[in-house]
């Protein structure tokens, strides 16, 4: 851990409100992009990144810096977010037939930002893919950790990480061609999805 | 898609894992010597751009205010029993810092000094006083 973010979290450790606010300024968009792979853009990803670091903050005493900051930040938010999307799945058992949940944003179709139009879809994906598989395509491929540290993370055997990166991958590739069949816009050639 | 299955495990596997020598050796014979393979090769690099390039949103703006008024509420108000505690730790920490400082300077004053201070004055009592004191029915 380098110098000045042991001595930010000293400060917060020791009540220091300015210090604290340094921490979230600095990792708010990483478990922004965390929360959002795994939950979608919802109205929710604000209250769990929040709560992230709520949480942070109530265990900050028990944090000894074994792992950075981030990572721990970022166990935290997938904590959370895993925890909203049961809390989801009980949700939808319970509601009628006849109330279908919201529906995902589609793209913006016209405005021709096709590189936000290109995320949005990506977003799409991601939220009909399993969760198991989600969690890992975010770590490893939004968020940039290392298949080490996203195994560590999710306390996986490295193999399995390895695994549900391949199977879910591919699995992505078909939900996506399938976007792009119904005519959504995401185009799986060469650059054309960036 | 006719790519054999395992041959893009291996594909897969090599953009997240380091390949033994022969898996590596096995990769590129079939990258060298399928178009179809290389295609397929391109569109997962795509994927997995289009997936590192996805998140574009952050937080709505004033995240840290909000986080931080949640956290002040969030701040758990200490019990009475908490605080004598806290009190109590921090006062004890002074006295034993300034005590063990204390024993020390004793120890050498004692060490430098031990020829000059007879036992007897040390225990206000000589060795026959102790002799009469051990004689006593008591004992």
């Amino acid at each position: 851990m380098e110098t000045t973010e042991h001595e930010i979290l000293a400060r917060a450790k020791s009540g220091d409100e300015l210090a604290f606010r340094t921490i979230i300024e600095k990792y708010e968009s990483r478990i922004s992009a965390t929360v959002t792979g795994i939950l979608g853009f919802s109205a929710d990803v604000d209250d769990i990144g929040q709560e992230t670091f709520v949480r942070f903050y109530q265990s900050i005493h028990r944090f000894r810096g074994d792992s950075s900051i981030g990572t721990y930040l970022t166990r935290i938010a997938i904590n959370l977010s895993l925890n909203e999307l049961k809390r989801r799945k009980r949700e939808e058992r319970l509601r009628p037939e006849d109330m279908p949940g919201d529906p995902p944003p589609g793209p913006r179709s016209g405005e021709g930002d096709r590189a936000a139009d290109a995320r949005v879809v990506i977003q799409r994906g991601l939220q009909m893919l399993d969760p198991k598989f989600r969690t890992v395509l975010v770590l490893r491929l939004m968020d940039g950790y290392s298949t080490r540290e996203t195994a560590e993370m999710l306390r996986l055997p490295l193999g399995t990480v390895l695994s549900r990166l391949a199977r879910g991958q591919a699995r992505m590739r078909e939900i996506l061609e399938a976007i792009d069949d119904k005519g959504d816009g995401y185009k799986g050639e060469g650059d054309g999805c960036g | 898609m006719d790519v054999d299955r395992k041959i893009l495990e291996l594909l897969y596997r090599s953009l997240d894992a380091q390949l033994t020598e022969k898996q590596r050796r096995l990769l590129e014979a079939e990258l060298a010597g399928s178009e179809e393979f290389r295609r397929e090769k391109d569109r997962i690099l795509a994927l997995r751009k289009a997936i590192a390039g996805s998140p574009g949103r952050t937080f709505r703006p004033g995240f840290a205010n909000r986080t931080l008024a949640r956290v002040r509420s969030a701040r758990p108000a200490r019990s009475a029993a908490d605080l004598f505690f806290e009190t109590f730790k921090s006062v004890f920490r002074r006295i034993a810092v300034v005590s063990v400082l204390l024993l020390v300077v004793l120890a050498a004053y004692s060490l430098t000094h031990r020829d000059l201070v007879p036992k007897d004055a040390v225990y206000y009592a000589s060795d026959v006083a102790f002799g009469r004191i051990l004689q006593l029915p008591v004992f």
